[in-house]
């Protein structure tokens, strides 16, 4: 196990370095120049220059590359070009809010999503389960950004329960993430609606009842923990796309977090904040894929084995 | 020889006129129709049959684990002088895997996957007997010592995927005896085991019905095995009951067409024929049984008296009470035409 957990994080090292050159190459290549952005339309040639050459955009392209990799390893991500904050400072702040918000939006869908998936599951066919496959539905199609402005009108406004922007109060983040986290409410339900249906048909169930275990053990002990492979499959992607993808609610609700900086970043043309946003996304996946990996060999002991344990 | 104590001594479990149904799209399929048997202490019981006429979801039936959309409609399941089927779901969990357990056919998939083998055999003993963890493992590995699993300590530890399909049922075994019940059900235990394995597991089966004096329920379509092992035989077609008796007097001298249909088929090596005989035609679909006589469109004697329902005959000598549900053991038979 140990050695496998190497071999991943190995090639964890092998993704982020083909990230950081694929943004470094599309930050190039598309039109615009932060130096014209920063200075004013007036600005002299020389004055372009000179900022230019401080910025050390001057120097050749593949230069640039390395000097970033190079200072990137000991987690100098450089600083921003207008802030002029070193930017893993900006980003550890804006990363906790992001966290703050994401893992509020990931435990409430783990929490909802888990238990009616089963609950669903369980009552099969009946008023309930298609209420529940049904809201999954709406829940899945319907955009990020809509859900939240309908927040905003109904608990914010109508109701005033809670404020719409800002993070003022730790009640700031219930709206940001009932809306980040319908969808994966949504998703984590179908899904296991659809494992805990397959496992509560397999011989190893009706084996289980004939022992005389109370359903309740059935269920939690013999049938969840089988049908949670699948959902730690979705929930693994999920939480790097919670994190990552939060961009839109950070937005409509104002909230400081990495979402909104990667989107001021790419309209600023803020090269170094970009790179830095877009490698600590990476990170964030690749790492809640290893974690994914690793929690599979736990719940499941033919994956533990297959890794020669 | 039949070993059966028999007539006289009181049955451990009864099953009178027993119906189970399945609610289909096209309406109700009575899969199990007036089903009626009992057995005693220390008797094995087999019940033989084709796919689908009915015997698992007997054996299901006196476990009360029929799922939707099947429903048991009527009869009765005795034991110990209660109807099993007034008991409340909390009183017969009492019973399943503690007095009255349980073998399944797939030994590949009857095990949980991601639970040890000796937490498997000790849940039914902490539940039903309130060990303790520790002590229910010991007793967890006394039992894979029983169904002579070798290093039983080890194999308490390991998982289904890392034992053979042989040693799986043993454990299966192990778990459905380990809180020493009155009735074992073995729902074709052998079937997906070779040859080798087979005899073995029935033997080990045998062993320990004569050691713990449990009464077996054993249902397959194998005959062989009901030959090895049982003491009387109910022969099932299309969910009723055609043909009973004692081990000897049905597997010898078989009354009904379908069992006489079903012995031949059985290869021998002592006859020298290059074919196998057959049952011509296919077992019915429930949900279109044929009027009269389930067996009639297959039957090589049918005749038009046929065309009504077949009162059961009794009789006929034996060690076991002996039954047949065929028209050719009724009076009205003599004097009718071949159809």
């Amino acid at each position: 196990m140990g050695a496998y957990i190497l071999k991943r994080l190995a090639q964890t090292f092998v993704v982020l370095w083909g990230v950081s050159l694929v943004t470094f190459i599309l930050m190039n290549v598309v039109p615009g120049d932060p130096v014209l952005l920063m200075l004013e339309r007036r600005a002299r040639p020389e004055d372009v220059a000179r900022v230019r050459h401080e910025m050390g955009l001057d120097k050749p392209r593949a230069v640039q590359y390395f000097e970033f990799v190079a200072k990137a390893v000991r987690l100098d991500l450089g600083r921003s070009y207008f802030t002029k904050e070193p930017v893993t400072t900006a980003l550890t702040r804006r990363f906790g809010v992001t966290v703050r918000l994401a893992s509020l939006a990931y435990a409430i869908a783990l929490l909802l999503g888990i238990s009616m998936g089963v609950a669903a599951a369980l009552k099969r066919g009946s008023a309930f389960d298609s209420l529940i496959t049904g809201g999954a539905a709406l829940g899945i199609s319907a955009p990020v950004f809509w859900v939240a402005i309908l927040l905003q009108i109904v608990f914010g406004l109508r109701l005033a329960w809670f404020p719409i922007s800002g993070i003022r109060s730790p009640g700031s983040f219930v709206l940001p993430a009932a809306a980040l986290g319908i969808r994966y409410i949504a998703s984590i339900s179908r899904v296991t609606r659809t494992s805990m249906l397959e496992v509560i048909s397999q011989d190893y169930i009706r084996t289980a009842r004939a022992k005389g275990l109370a359903e309740k053990t059935v269920i939690l002990k013999h049938a969840l923990k089988n049908a949670l492979i699948p959902i730690i499959t979705l929930a693994g992607t999920e939480l790097g796309n919670l994190l990552a993808g939060s961009m839109l609610t950070e937005w409509v609700f104002a909230i400081p977090g990495m979402g909104k900086q990667m989107v001021d970043s790419i309209l600023m043309r803020d090269l170094p904040m970009l790179q830095g946003t877009v490698l600590y996304v990476a990170v964030i996946f690749v790492m809640s894929n290893l974690v994914v990996d690793i929690s599979y060999a736990f719940i499941d002991p033919r994956i533990r084995y297959s890794h020669g344990d | 020889m039949d070993t059966l104590a028999v007539q006289g001594v009181p049955s451990l479990l009864s099953v009178r006129n027993l119906r189970v149904s399945f609610n289909m799209k096209r309406g109700a399929v009575r899969a199990v129709d007036d089903v009626s048997f009992e057995v005693s202490r220390g008797e094995t019981l087999g019940i033989v049959g084709e796919s689908g006429c009915g015997k698992s979801v007997t054996a299901l039936s006196i476990m009360r684990l029929i799922a939707e959309p099947g429903r048991i409609e009527g009869g009765q399941i005795r034991y110990g002088g209660v109807n099993l089927l007034d008991l409340s779901m909390r009183e017969m969990r009492g019973i399943r895997g503690n007095k009255i357990a349980m073998i399944f056919q797939e030994p590949m998939t009857s095990l949980n996957p991601v639970l040890t083998i000796g937490s498997q055999i000790s849940e039914a003993l902490r539940l039903h007997e309130g060990l303790g963890r520790r002590e229910a493992l010991d007793r967890a590995v006394e039992m894979l010592s029983v169904v002579n699993i070798p290093m039983p300590e080890k194999r308490a530890r390991e998982y289904p995927h890392q034992l053979s399909g042989g040693m799986r049922q043993r454990v299966m075994i192990a778990m459905a005896l380990c809180c020493k019940p009155d009735v074992l059900i073995c729902d074709e235990p052998t079937t997906a085991l070779d040859v080798t394995i087979q005899a073995q597991i029935i033997s080990l089966i045998e062993d320990l019905k004569v050691r713990t004096g449990a009464a077996v329920i054993m249902i397959t379509h194998d005959l062989g095995v009901i030959s090895e092992i049982a003491d009387k035989v109910i022969v099932m077609y299309a969910g009723k009951i055609i043909e009973e008796g004692g081990k000897t007097d049905v597997l010898t001298n078989p009354l009904h067409p379908y069992t006489e249909g079903l012995l031949n088929a059985v290869p021998r090596i002592d006859r020298d024929s290059d074919e196998l005989s057959v049952i011509p035609g296919m077992v019915p679909n429930l949900a279109f049984l044929p009027e009269g006589c389930r067996f009639r469109p297959r039957c090589r004697y049918a005749r038009e008296i046929c065309r009504s329902a077949p009162v059961k005959a009794s009789g006929f000598g034996g060690i076991a009470p002996r039954g047949v549900s065929c028209w050719k053991f009724q009076p009205a038979w003599g004097g009718e035409a071949d159809v």
